[in-house]
This record gives C-alpha cells, structure tokens and sequence, in this order.
C-alpha cells in the first residue's frame, strides 16, 4: 500500500507546494530587501503632496491634502504658508525626488518621509498618518538640521535606500 | 551711587524675571485645564518699558514711521538652525540681545528728543504751578504768616539793636522784598507762560527754518508760512521731529540689521538682488518671534533661505567621520541650497563685528543726542520745581540777610535755567539739521554708511576735543546773566563803574560759574581763568603770534617788548623809554625796524608807520618780502598794544580786588573781635584775669 505522497499525483502535490512555498519566501524577502514597506500608495501621497506645496505653491489644495484633524492646525498652515509663498516666487523643477522612510521614527499610526531635491539641493520632511483609516498628510517641514539632512543621513545611516520617484 | 546703580540693576533684572517667573509658576496640568491667557501679547519685557505711544503722534493719514512700524524683538537676529544647543548659538542669541539694547536705545533717544520740544505735562503744570503759588500768596503771605513773620522780623531786630545800626535799612530791605515776592507769587502762571512762549519761539523759528531748506526733498515736509498760524507750526515741527527720528533710526538701527541679517543693505539704484532684501526684510520683521505663529513661520523662512549650508556641513562637530561629510558635500553642492550666507555659521564673527560696530558708533552718537535732549529736559524741569519751591523759599525774607540772598540765588537759577533750555534747542534742531543734511548725503551714495558713520563720529569728537571752549563759550551767556542780577539784587552798580566791566565780570563770574555749573552739572565751568571773553581774545592773538621772527617770547600769548609804546617817534615818551629791537638779528623784520629807528620813527606807532610807507614801501619796485615784513611789524604793533591794554587793566582789577579784600578782611576782623568782647564767657574770664592780677 502506497502511501499518498508516493503517489504520482501526491508528489505533484508536494512539489507544487513547495515551489509556492519558496516563492512565497523569495518575494517576502526580495519584497523587504527593496524597502518595501514604503508603498506605492504613500509614495504617490507624499510625492503629490511635494508638488502642490514646493512646485505649485497652492495652499488651498495643500489644505486639503490634510488629514482632518491637521486641517486648522496653527502650526502646520503657517509652516505651508511660508513655503507655498517662496514656491511662488522660486518653484522647483519638476524633476524626480527622491524619497526615504524614517527607520527610527517610532510613533504609532504615523510615518516619517524625507524628500530630497536633487535639482534645489534641499530636504524636506513629510510626515503622513493613518488615523483616519487611510493614509493622509499630517503635516511638513523645511528641513534645518544637519542630521535630518539629505547629506546628513548619507553620512549617518548608509543603509538608508532612497528611492527615485517622479512628481505626478 | 554705586548702591543706587545696584538697586536699580536689581529692580530691572526683577521685572524682566516676572514674566518668566509668571509662566513657571503654573504646572502643566494647570495649563491645560486653564484657557492660556498670554500676559503681553507678543511685546517684549522693554517694550512695556517704553511708553505706548511716541511723544510725536503719527498723522493719521500717514504711514507709521519707521521707528514704530516693527516690534522690538522683530530686530532678532536670525541664525541657521543646524548646531544644536551649540556655542555659536548661544552667540547668535547674544548679539540679538546686543541689538536689543541698540534698538531700544535708539527708541529712547528719539523719545527724548521729541519730548524735549514737545512735552505737553510741562505746559499743563504751568498753570497749577500759578495756582499754587497764588494759594501761597493768600493764605500764606497775606494772612496769620505775614503778621507771625513780622513778629519774628521785630524780635530778629531787637536782638540786632545793639550790634549795627542799620534796623532802618532792614525794615526797607523787607518791606522792598515782601512786596517782591508777592508780586511774584501773583504772576507766576504768566511768568512761566511766557518763558514757554519764548523757547516755543525760537525753537518753532528755527524748525521752520528747517523746513524751508529742508535737504531731503524725497519726503515733502509741510511747509509752513509764517503768518503766526500756531497749528501749521506746530505741525511743521512734528513732521521734522518724525523725520529726523526716522533718519537716526535708519541710519543706526534698521540698515546694521539689515546688514547683520542679509549681508547687504540696499542703496539705489536697487539691482535684483537689493529688491529681494528689501522685500524680505519686510516679511521678516514683520514676524514677531514672541508670537508662536510668527516664530514658526521666521524659523521655516531661515530654514528655506539656508537650506543646509556648507559651513554647517563641513564644521559639524557631531558627524564622527568628516572626511565623509565632505566627499558628501563635493557630491551635493549646490550654490542655489543658500539664499542668505550670512545667516550661516560662517558669517558669524562678521555679524559680529556688524552689531557690535553700530553698538559703538550709534552709542557715541546717541549718547551725545541724548544727554543734549536730557539737559534740555533737565532745564525745563528745574524751572519749574523752581518755581513750585519758591513760595515756600521766599519765606526767608522775615530775616532780612537771608531773604536777600536766597532771593538773588533763586531768580539766578530760575532765570539761568529757562535761558539754558533754549540754547540747549537751538544746538539740539542745528545738529538734528547737519545730521540730516549728512543723512542726505550719504544716501546718495554706496560708501554713504559709512560717510554717516564717519562724520557723525567726527562731530562727537570735535565737541570732545573742543569741549573746553565749548563750555567756556556755553558758560558765557549764564555768566553775564548771573552777574547782571547778582548786580540788579545787590544794587552794585556803583562798584561797577569803579572798578571797570572787566573787574566786575570777574568779582562775579565765580558765583555765575557756580550757578551755571549746577545748572548744568559740568565742573568746567568752575575752571578759574580769565572767562570766556578774555579766553576768546587770547585765542585771537595766539593765532597770530609766530607770524614775524620775534627774537624771543614767539609763542608766548603774553609777550610785549620792554618799554613798548605806540607814542610818535618824535615824542619824549618814545625817546625815554628804550624800546628795543625785539626781531632777530638780520632779518627783514629787523632791518626795517632798525631804519625807521634811524630816522626818528617809533616802528610801533600808526602815523610813523604810514609816513614810512609812503616813502618806502608803497613804491613799485620794492621787493615783496619787505612789504610782508612792513605788514608784521604793524600786525605785531596792533597785538602788543591790545595786551597792554589788557594787561594794564588786568593789573587795575587787581589792585582794587585785593583793596576790597583788605577792607573786608579788616572789618570782619573788627566785628568778630567786638563781638566777643562783648560776650558773656569773655567778660567772665576777663575778670577771673584781672582777679588773678590783682592778687
């Protein structure tokens, strides 16, 4: 009496399997190897979120980017404010950015995205949350710290992966 | 003093703690529960050191001018944002302190220039000041003091009986000065009045001058018409006093910020560059950091202006591998990253030397401006605690050697200080005009800040280095004034044409300098010498001594040859008396001497000198250094003559000087020696003396 995995049919079984198996392992690592938590969703969020504040300098729309209950945040709208009136004078090119997830921003439902220009040399620092069920913008900064820096992180955290996104 | 200065450093540090102690004093959860209630807005703790409103109001349809349109801590200093709690931070946060001071010295310095023509509270105080002396008068004067006072004055003149005989001489005294004082406690209120009027006068003559050759045509002042319209007037006088304020305040304050902050201040004609300054430095003051919202915004334009500079990324202390940071920096240069390099680490020891500059140069000439507008202020104010004291000083005249003092020394002072108040405008609106005529100047020009710089330093020094004829010539007029009453008081004009106008200024000048020297609290007026008149004459023949060769005295302001006469050479006096050549051996000087010696002519005197010339000099053919020399000679006769004079006279005063002494001396002598024979201690030891004598 055979038994079923030494049947033609269970072998076929097994071997299938364990090519999924290995697959499905593959893809899991190549998938984290790539930074592959930073989705395409919020990258296309943040990367939106880059042209109407720094290229377009409209803070209408910048306002509705926000998650609601960042809408009437003082703090926020006067950060947007000054950068959407220099944008008007001065707006960036719109070239690809790039584009890094904070790895030791620890804060629940939130994330932090470093945005770099590689045409205006400057970073910028986009942090997005979630608490409304999808992800939306909660607020940004012109970055004036050295560490937080596009130059600062290549020194600090080599293992960064920036990735190069184009504006929408 | 120096407690004093402590207490007030210690009252000063207290109430710029308060806020901070206000705000530490609440806990967290207090906070949070309490709806936040900020104390004073976003003003700064001096802000509410310095009065709401300026002395000079704005014109209603008129921008706010450029001292008031900013708030004070708007004049931070901003500064990247990339070194953490580092050393180089804490610098930055010192120079913003460093231009606090600057800009609200400026403040105050303004302020006190427009109060010191424009103070209201003083005009008001004058007629309470009558009315107070009028209450004085009536239930004072006229009333149960008169008839205690007259008591007091019979029992001061029976106790005086017996010591001199002129009780009918101080019963005129007091009758005399009682009808004085009351008098004057009646028209007080006018008296004031009318000093006021006259200062108002020749400050508002001299503004409308001002406004007639104003040099700056950018900005139209009003030009007012001098048909006696008080409101035009007045306001041509405003608009000056804001406009000059705005020209120190932007010539020491608002373009060093400028500087400071950007790197550059604009001058026209603007190219694009200077128009994104001036665009900028709106938008930034305009921000004031105590206000939260303000900060962020000021704090995300310096961090857009700065992006992350090179010089934060090459002098980073924290980066463990510079090396890598600069490879970096090769590979991510980028010369759009930086708006603003000065406000970057590498600029910092240049904006030091920025603020710390118009620290120096506006404080020697601020200060200079604001002890000008305190003296005036000053003035304004002893006349009128003068006049609020006098009732109760002129209560001394019940005894009568004290009454006529106080009298004298209250009128010197009260008079002296209302005339000083309008010398004191009068230079204030004659620098705030070079200054603006400066201003205009140096405007016109890209090196004009530092012409302005320059030239108002110079001013300050020049006053310094010439600050002793200065106050001789400023002590002058209070001198006069002094001496003038002390004679009217004292009735001394009999002694005056004794002893010649320039004993009298002399015998008198001390108390003047005294009196002005109090006024103005300078010790320079205290300085013995000649006064001023004779300082300025002999400052005219310094300037010409040393032209000729004189063979000896050259540089002596005093020098007269032995024997020295203007007598004709024909006379008697001029053959006796000697006079010898007084030239050096062989020169023109000399040799013309010698000749017009020769022939009977005395160099020194008018008529020889022309006869001489007539013969010998007005001729065509004879050389050009003999006329110059011919000229010497009778330049020189002119001086020597002069100082004779003056110092024949100077002699004369003090011969009668020292014999009006004597006589004093003498009879103070004689009344004190009386005096105690007549005491009750003398005579009881003269007669244990003569008791002992006997035995």
């Amino acid at each position: 009496m055979k038994k079923w995995w030494q049947t033609r049919r269970g072998r076929w079984i097994m071997i299938v399997g364990a090519t999924l198996l290995l697959i499905t392992a593959v893809s899991y690592l190549v998938y984290n190897q790539m930074g592959g938590s930073l989705s395409a969703e919020q990258e296309q969020i943040v990367a939106k979120f880059y042209k109407v504040v720094w290229v377009d300098g409209n803070i209408q729309k910048a306002q509705n980017m926000l998650a609601n209950q960042y809408r009437r945040n003082e703090f926020v709208l006067a950060v947007l404010e000054v950068n959407c009136d220099l944008a008007k004078d001065n707006p960036a090119p719109i070239t690809p950015i790039l584009m890094a997830e904070a790895p030791d921003y620890q804060r629940a439902h939130e994330k932090l995205f470093y945005v770099y220009h590689p045409k205006t040399s400057k970073t910028v620092l986009v942090f997005l949350t979630d608490s409304d069920g999808e992800w939306r913008v909660k607020g940004a900064k012109a970055n004036d710290q050295y560490e937080t820096s596009y130059v600062g992180l290549k020194q600090t955290v080599p293992e960064l992966q920036w990735k190069e996104v184009p504006l929408p | 003093l120096t407690k004093k200065i402590w207490t007030f450093c210690l009252c000063a540090v207290l109430l710029m703690l308060t806020p901070s102690a206000w705000a530490e004093g609440t806990t967290d959860e207090e906070n949070a529960k309490k709806e936040q209630v900020q104390v004073s807005g976003s003003q700064g703790s001096v802000e509410s050191l310095l009065p709401e409103k300026p002395p000079v109001p704005t014109p209603a349809n008129k921008e706010k001018p450029l001292y008031e349109r900013y708030d004070i801590p708007s004049y931070a200093i901003d500064f990247e944002d990339s070194l953490s709690n580092s050393v180089v931070q804490m610098w930055n946060l010192f120079l913003t302190t460093i231009f606090g001071v600057i800009v609200v010295g400026w403040k105050l310095i303004i302020y006190f220039v427009q109060w010191s023509f424009n103070l209201e509270i003083f005009h008001s105080l004058n007629s309470t000041l009558g009315t107070w002396a009028l209450n004085i008068r009536d239930n004072l004067f006229v009333g149960n003091v008169l008839a205690f006072g007259i008591v007091v004055l019979c029992v001061v003149l029976v106790f005086s009986l017996g010591r001199n005989q002129e009780v009918y001489e101080q019963s005129r005294k007091f009758l005399a000065l009682v009808i004085v004082a009351s008098v004057l406690l009646s028209f007080m209120a006018p008296i004031l009045n009318s000093l006021n009027t006259g200062e108002r006068f020749v400050s508002d003559l001299l503004f409308w001058v001002y406004a007639q050759i104003d040099p700056d045509d950018n900005q139209q002042i009003a030009k007012p018409t001098m048909d006696g319209d008080q409101s035009s007037l007045k306001k041509s006088r405003n608009e000056i006093l804001i406009k000059v304020g705005e020209q120190a305040f932007d010539s020491f304050v608002f373009t060093p910020w400028q500087m400071a902050e950007f790197g550059k201040h604009p001058v026209p004609p603007y190219d694009k560059q200077e128009l994104e300054i001036m665009k900028d430095t709106k938008t930034i003051l305009k921000l004031n950091p105590l206000d939260p919202k303000s900060f962020v915004k000021r704090e995300e334009y310096v961090a857009n202006w700065t992006g992350t500079s090179v010089w934060s990324q090459m002098f980073n202390f924290a980066v463990p591998s510079p090396v890598g940071a600069i490879a970096e920096t090769i590979d991510h240069f980028s010369d759009d990253a930086t708006k603003y390099p000065s406000m970057t680490l590498g600029n910092t020891p240049w904006r030091s030397i920025t603020v710390i500059g118009a620290l120096v140069i506006g404080g020697i000439y601020g200060l200079f401006l604001f002890l000008l507008a305190a003296a005036s202020l000053v003035c304004q104010a002893l006349v009128l605690i003068l006049a609020a004291i006098a009732p109760i000083l002129l209560l001394t005249i019940f005894i009568p050697r004290w009454g006529e003092s106080v009298m004298m020394r209250w009128t010197q002072f009260f008079v002296i200080a209302g005339l000083y108040k309008v010398i004191v405008s009068v230079i204030l609106i004659m620098i705030l005009f070079v200054s603006g005529l400066i201003y205009k100047a140096g405007n016109e020009a890209s090196w004009g800040l530092g012409l302005i710089y320059f030239t108002h330093v110079c001013f300050v020094i020049a006053v310094f280095v010439f600050h002793k004829l200065l106050w001789n010539i400023l002590a002058f007029p209070g001198e006069v004034v002094a001496g003038e009453i002390e004679g009217i008081v004292k009735g001394t004009g009999s002694r005056m044409m004794d002893m010649g106008v320039s004993g009298v200024t002399n015998s008198v000048s001390m108390l003047g300098r005294v009196a002005a020297a109090a006024v103005t609290k300078n010790p320079a007026f205290l300085v013995k010498g000649g006064g001023a008149l004779a300082l300025a004459i002999g400052g005219k023949n310094s300037l010409l001594a040393g032209v000729g060769q004189l063979s000896e005295g050259d540089k002596e302001d005093s020098y007269v040859p032995a024997g020295f006469t203007t007598a004709r050479g024909g006379m008697p006096e001029f053959k006796e008396s000697g006079m010898q050549n007084p030239y050096k051996a062989n020169t023109q000087e000399a040799l013309i001497f010698d000749e017009m010696v020769k022939r009977g002519l005395n160099p020194y005197s008018h008529k020889d000198q022309e006869e001489y010339a007539k013969k010998n000099i007005k001729q065509w053919n004879v050389p050009k250094e003999k006329k110059q020399a011919f000229k010497t000679i009778q330049e020189h006769g002119r001086i020597f003559e002069k100082r004779q004079k003056q110092q024949q006279q100077q002699l004369r005063t003090v011969e009668v000087m020292d014999s009006i002494d004597e006589i004093e001396a003498e009879e103070l002598r004689r009344e004190a020696e009386e005096r105690r024979k007549r005491s009750w201690l003398y005579q009881v030891s003269a007669r244990f003396r003569r008791n002992r004598e006997s035995k």
